[in-house]
């Protein structure tokens, strides 16, 4: 019951508090970035446990030995200091949602709802019967537990736990084994050991990704949205996403975030669309190699295909490129040059 | 030239239908055969299948990945021969996707998981050009081909499954496995302080984990992280080999007087990937268990034991 409870106030707080907080902050900017709400909400709610583990990330990497309370505490002022900043964004948000009774007149969105509802019946079946079996997700979940244990995290050539001999193989960003630090604090307030939390982040993400393709498909029409979306979901490979324990579906939602932004940005360039994408493709590069590696194709052909002036380029890039660096690429530069070597190493492909 | 387009675009449905037809019956080998376990298992034995889950992975992996998708391929080609129409977002989207595709496709096609990335971008692209380019009934048709095509290639990927399931008794997936809806989802060892403690190893005996992290995650054992099928250990301040530059009995004393090991945790799975490690295993080590879900536990065998 207690591991129910830490799971119901995670599910509130991180993905739904935390979420609508970066989603109302998004949507402040709304005016400027001039792109349709609900697509711009849904990255902001997704963007929310994102931000979480970059809070985390700075925690442990600048106060090592950091106390498991100050951890636990900093990142609720982070959100509230977000939450306020928000400002007119929350009208906007509340806007709408005064929409979505107009939006359940359609017949095509009980189709998204019905599908919404299959999701969460397919997500208590694997909660209460599917424990962390899977190898790439142990490595993140170990790795997670001992950021926590240890308060720290730093940087060496072999990534390596004297305690216990585990040598973490992973590339990537942390920001998946983060969330397993992000419920270890939780848990270990309540003194359990419970991974449900991090195991329903799969799910969480592959219904958001689920909902954004649904919601720019709309824009052509009720029915393509509903045709567009089952062409997508109604494949093996997406049932394994959204119900395998993995960080798949979390950087795929990032990756299919940043590639609207990308749009955007090419359709009407500027610093605040700009700002945008540098965000979500942080997202995508700080859960996994991959989602840096594309970002970096992203950027090259954004900046290379912009119809801008060299000024311009150069006036909007830096600080987008530089919140991007903030927002998580500082772990590959650290990894590189103090740490494993990222992908510049003999890289073991299991 | 709508009516041309249209035919055109059916044509082109019925193609990848086609494809997928054959891919599921006759391309996919439901046995390894000859062929390398990994590059069996990875779907990409031979050398269509390369290029089909392989290079070409993120447009053309039926087993995993929507048909629907594979439609994007034309649109690449239309979008090239009509570049100069385009809008400056649709060139760049153009320009990403191609080399999107090269880099997974290079790097990783074969893991579906990597392909999937692209899916999003490759349906929304497809659906999108399908209400570009028609309307009324005909859009209506077309939209319903593109969701048949969809569910349909996931009936065959699930009948592609259970034939392969069928062919090997060690294929293992929780729509194959028999049992309830736990047993069927849960592949981890049942308990695995019981399991150790039950078969004499203490919680202070150091263990060679064959690329497990469960090790780690359910216990607080020591352990020597290893990986079967590169032949290395992965230690504190290097990877070294175990058995490379190594005679087996070398192998054996190193694990025992220099990392202090005598066991090994491994899976039935695991061990088949490196046949020299499967050779070492049934020359000096002794099975001391080995659970219902695959898991193995060996002990090494002192210099003098037969």
């Amino acid at each position: 019951m207690s591991a129910m409870v830490s799971f119901i106030a995670l599910v509130v707080t991180t993905n739904l508090l935390f979420g609508l907080i970066t989603a109302a902050f998004f949507l402040r900017f709304r005016a400027r970035l001039l792109v349709p709400t609900w697509p711009l909400a849904l990255a902001g709610i997704g963007t929310g446990p994102f931000l979480l583990t970059i809070v985390l990330y700075y925690l442990l990497l600048l106060g090592p030995g950091i106390p498991p309370l100050v951890l636990l505490t900093v990142p609720f002022l982070f959100f509230a200091i977000l939450a306020w900043s928000a400002g007119p964004g929350w009208q906007e948000m509340g806007r709408l949602f005064k929409g979505i009774p107009r939006l359940l007149r359609e017949v095509s969105i009980w189709f998204l709802l019905a599908g919404s509802a299959f999701l969460l019946v397919i997500t208590v079946v694997f909660l209460a019967n599917k424990p962390l079996v899977d190898h790439d997700v142990l490595e993140y979940g170990v790795q997670g537990r001992i950021f926590l244990r240890d308060g720290v995290i730093g940087y060496s050539r072999f990534r390596f736990d004297a305690a216990t001999g585990f040598h973490y193989v992973g590339l990537h960003g942390f920001a998946f084994p983060l969330l397993f630090t992000w419920e270890g604090l939780w848990s270990g307030l309540l003194g359990l050991k419970t991974d449900m939390w991090v195991r329903s982040i799969t799910m969480w993400y592959a219904w958001l990704l689920i909902v954004f393709v649904w919601s720019v498909l709309r824009s052509l029409g009720a029915w393509v949205a509903m045709a567009g979306t089952m062409a997508l979901t109604a494949s093996l490979g997406f049932l394994f996403l959204a119900t395998i324990y993995h960080l798949d579906s979390m950087r795929i939602f990032f990756f299919a975030t940043a590639l609207a932004a990308f749009i955007a940005v090419l359709r009407a360039p500027g610093l605040d669309r700009m700002l945008l994408f540098a965000v979500l493709c942080a997202g995508g590069s700080f859960i996994h190699s991959i989602g840096a590696i594309l970002s970096a194709v992203l950027w090259v052909v954004l900046l290379v295909m912009l119809r801008a002036s060299i000024r311009d380029r150069i006036r909007w890039a830096v600080p987008a490129l530089g919140l991007m660096l903030v927002l998580g690429g500082v772990h590959y530069v650290l990894d590189v040059l103090f740490g494993t070597g990222w992908i510049f190493q003999d890289i073991i492909w299991y | 030239m709508e009516r041309r387009a249209l035919l055109l675009t059916w044509i082109l449905i019925i193609i990848v239908g086609l494809m997928a037809i054959f891919y599921h019956q006759k391309w996919m080998p439901v046995s390894q055969g000859d062929l390398d376990i990994a590059l069996f298992s990875r779907g990409i034995g031979t050398p269509l299948l390369l290029w089909l889950n392989g290079y070409l992975g993120v447009f053309l992996n039926f087993q995993y990945l929507s048909p629907v998708g594979a439609l994007a391929i034309p649109l690449i080609v239309f979008g090239l021969f009509r570049w100069r129409h385009l809008e400056r977002w649709q060139q760049a989207l153009l320009v990403f996707t191609v080399m999107a595709a090269a880099v997974i496709g290079v790097f990783g096609g074969f893991n579906y998981r990597y392909a999937l990335t692209l899916q999003p971008l490759l349906v929304v692209a497809v659906t999108a050009s399908v209400c570009a380019f028609f309307t009324g009934k005909q859009r209506t048709f077309l939209l319903v081909a593109l969701v048949v095509l969809a569910v349909g290639n996931t009936v065959l990927s699930m009948e592609l499954r259970q034939r392969l399931w069928k062919a090997n008794p060690d294929y293992s997936s929780p729509d194959t496995r028999d049992g309830s809806m736990k047993e069927r989802l849960d592949s981890g060892p049942r308990d695995l302080e019981a399991f150790l403690d039950s078969n004499g190893v203490r919680p202070t005996d150091t263990v060679l984990v064959n690329n497990l992290p469960i090790w780690y995650y359910a216990t607080e054992r020591p352990g020597i992280y290893f990986w079967g099928g590169s032949d290395q250990l992965f230690l504190a301040h290097s990877k070294p080999f175990l058995f490379k530059d190594r005679t087996d009995d070398q192998a054996a004393s190193f694990l025992m007087d220099s990392l202090h090991c005598h066991y090994i945790f491994s899976t039935r799975e695991y061990d088949l990937y490196n046949p020299h490690y499967r050779a070492f295993l049934e020359s000096h080590t002794q099975l001391l268990a080995s659970d219902e879900r695959g898991f193995t536990l060996y002990r090494l065998k002192a210099p003098s034991e037969p």
